[in-house]
């Protein structure tokens, strides 16, 4: 079962709806969602075929609006919280702030800061990752929980990046979603095209959803759903 | 421009509740959700006479001609669709406020005080040597419309039976602006309708806009639209480059004349209100960006306000290049059935907007 909504949402079947940033945190939400057996959230992400052309968090008004209009239907279930979960990038500061933007922008409300869940009835959220008090991506993350499975990867990452050039001309954050996806190819080896986001489908996927590192974030979940 | 309408026991809704109306409302829904109903209502609230109510009937095609002599259950059987679950012992009430709050109101039902006795149509032949019997009469409440203009007027027009079982329909002034309703293709067009609108246009010198339209839109080759009538009755003809001589419209494309009719309804209308059901009806899938974008130009500068349905994703996406930087002029309703009653949700146009640019289904 997956509670990732369809890009064209229609109506929204979960009392709680968690918004993503990309299609890849998606599906590390949804993946965490089964493995803790919750089952009253939807999660979804902006569209990368908007007239627009905005993506990420530059989506966000546009994506927030967009579950007003869901929510209003009359087959919808009625919406109790809205979560939100982006990288908090180079500064998280600016992050929580773009998003908070957003919100106002879609006529939800807003929390006052990260990492905590405000309002009632209904209640909004809004995550940054790697998780609190960092600055990173989602990537970075899942490299963490790689690594805690199986330490060497990282030298072997950092090698890696080293004799490519990667690591003197990347910037940290892409530095990672290049190690992430390197790391991913070369494990789903019958899917070397793989991502952060397909690698889930995989037997071989190299992050174990179990990982004591998706503790935070999956104690954040369950609280804001419960 | 009508900001709300307040309807209770009309068609399929108990209660509809319309309200932040604006000046482009786009109606959405499965079949059978109340879409038409929601235009009809609009129509009747701004219209407020028998022959509006009677109208509706034939738009929807049905009893082309009132049967005449009538009985009681012929008569009510031309109203009971009207009211909601058929029930007429509970009113038609609806009340609509435009921009500056004044209101219309109306209250639809049977007034049994002023029944008019019918005679019996049919006496049976009787033995000879029998009296005849005495039939009684049938008692026929007319329907009574109660209402109250923008200007606080109030009157009562009725629909009645008279005492020979004919029919009459008070006729009365409408209680809003003008309105034009532009039913389903599926159902009756007028042919004459884009004529009859295009020579009013001419008449004012307005026509060139909807001429320049046409052919930058459809037809290149587009030199000129008149109105002639050379078999007596008056028809819209198209002077074309590449023919000899000009073409009724409508043989052109059906979609054309639709789209002159609707573009000069909207200019025509000003200060009205315009009805246009399956909006996309015979019109092709690119020409849906500029039909919303002519609307809206059109309905801005004459103060015309636009209901229009449709059932068509390309039609709802084709809103977005006319929506965007003019979203407040915009608002989806969407009509959705649950428990035996319509009911229609409003989304505003920053919303709208958002989310069919996202992708999101709002049909």
């Amino acid at each position: 079962m997956t509670f990732i909504q369809p890009q064209a949402l229609d109506f929204l079947p979960h009392p709680f709806f968690i918004a993503t940033e990309g299609i890849g945190d998606a599906r590390l939400i949804d993946e965490l969602l089964q493995f803790r057996g919750i089952t009253n959230c939807s999660v979804g992400c902006p569209s990368r075929i908007s007239s627009k052309g905005k993506t990420g968090k530059d989506a966000f008004p546009d994506y927030f609006a967009a579950i007003q209009t869901a929510r209003r239907r009359v087959d919808s279930t009625q919406l109790l919280g809205l979560l939100v979960v982006a990288d908090a990038d180079a500064n998280a500061g600016e992050a929580f702030g773009a998003i908070r933007t957003g919100l106002d922008q879609a006529a939800f409300p807003a929390p006052d800061k990260p990492f905590s869940i405000e309002g009632n009835p209904f209640r909004t959220a809004v995550y940054l990752l790697p998780g609190e008090g960092k600055t990173g991506t989602l990537e970075h993350l899942l490299l963490d929980a790689a690594f805690v499975k199986a330490p060497s990867l990282q030298d072997c990452l950092d090698d890696f990046s080293t004799c490519t050039g990667a690591l003197r001309s990347s910037k940290p954050n892409k530095l990672a979603k290049m190690r992430m996806s390197a790391l991913a190819a070369a494990f789903c080896e019958d899917n070397p095209w793989c991502s952060a986001h397909t690698m889930w489908s995989d037997d071989k996927n190299p992050v174990p959803i179990d990982s004591p590192c998706f503790n935070h974030i999956g104690d954040f979940v369950t609280r804001f759903a419960s | 421009m009508i900001r709300s309408l307040h309807a209770e026991n009309f068609r399929c809704f108990k209660k509809l509740d319309l309200y932040d109306l604006q000046r482009v409302n786009v109606v959405v829904g499965k079949n059978a959700t109340g879409k038409t109903a929601l235009m009809e209502a609009m129509r009747l609230a701004l219209g407020g006479t028998p022959n509006v109510l009677w109208g509706m009937n034939q738009t929807r095609g049905f009893f082309a001609n009132v049967p005449q002599p009538i009985t009681r259950e012929g008569f009510e059987s031309l109203w009971s669709a009207y009211f909601f679950n058929f029930d007429p012992s509970e009113a038609i009430s609806m009340d609509c406020a435009d921009n500056e709050d004044h209101h219309a109101t109306i209250r639809i039902f049977y007034d049994a005080q002023r029944s008019v006795a019918v005679m019996p149509q049919h006496i049976p032949q009787q033995q000879p040597q029998q009296p005849p019997p005495v039939l009684p009469s049938s008692f026929i409440p007319p329907l009574a419309f109660q209402r109250c203009n923008f200007s606080g007027e109030s009157s009562t027009l009725y629909a009645s039976v008279q005492a020979q079982g004919g029919v009459n329909f008070d006729s009365g002034p409408e209680l809003g602006p003008v309105t034009e309703f532009f039913p389903s293709s599926a159902w009756n067009f007028n042919p004459i309708l884009p004529a009859q609108m295009f020579s009013q246009l001419s008449l004012q010198k307005r026509e060139k806009a909807i001429v320049d339209a046409v052919r930058d839109e459809f037809e290149p080759s587009l030199e000129s639209l008149l109105v002639l009538s050379p078999s007596g009755a008056p028809g819209l003809y198209a002077g074309l480059r590449y023919l000899k001589e000009k073409l009724p419209i409508g043989y052109l494309s059906a979609g054309i004349s639709r789209f002159v009719a609707m573009l000069s309804a909207v200019l025509l209308r000003g200060k009205g209100v315009v009805l246009i059901d399956e909006i996309e009806n015979g019109i092709s899938y690119k020409i849906f960006q500029p039909l919303w974008k002519y609307l809206l130009k059109f309905a801005v500068d004459n103060d015309t306000q636009i209901f229009a349905s449709t059932h068509s994703l390309e039609c709802v996406r084709a809103l977005l290049p006319a929506m965007q930087g003019h979203e407040r002029e915009f608002t989806l309703l969407r009509a959705e059935r649950t428990n035996g009653s319509s009911a229609i949700t409003l989304v505003p146009g920053r919303f709208l907007e958002s989310a069919i640019d996202q992708g999101v289904e709002v049909r």
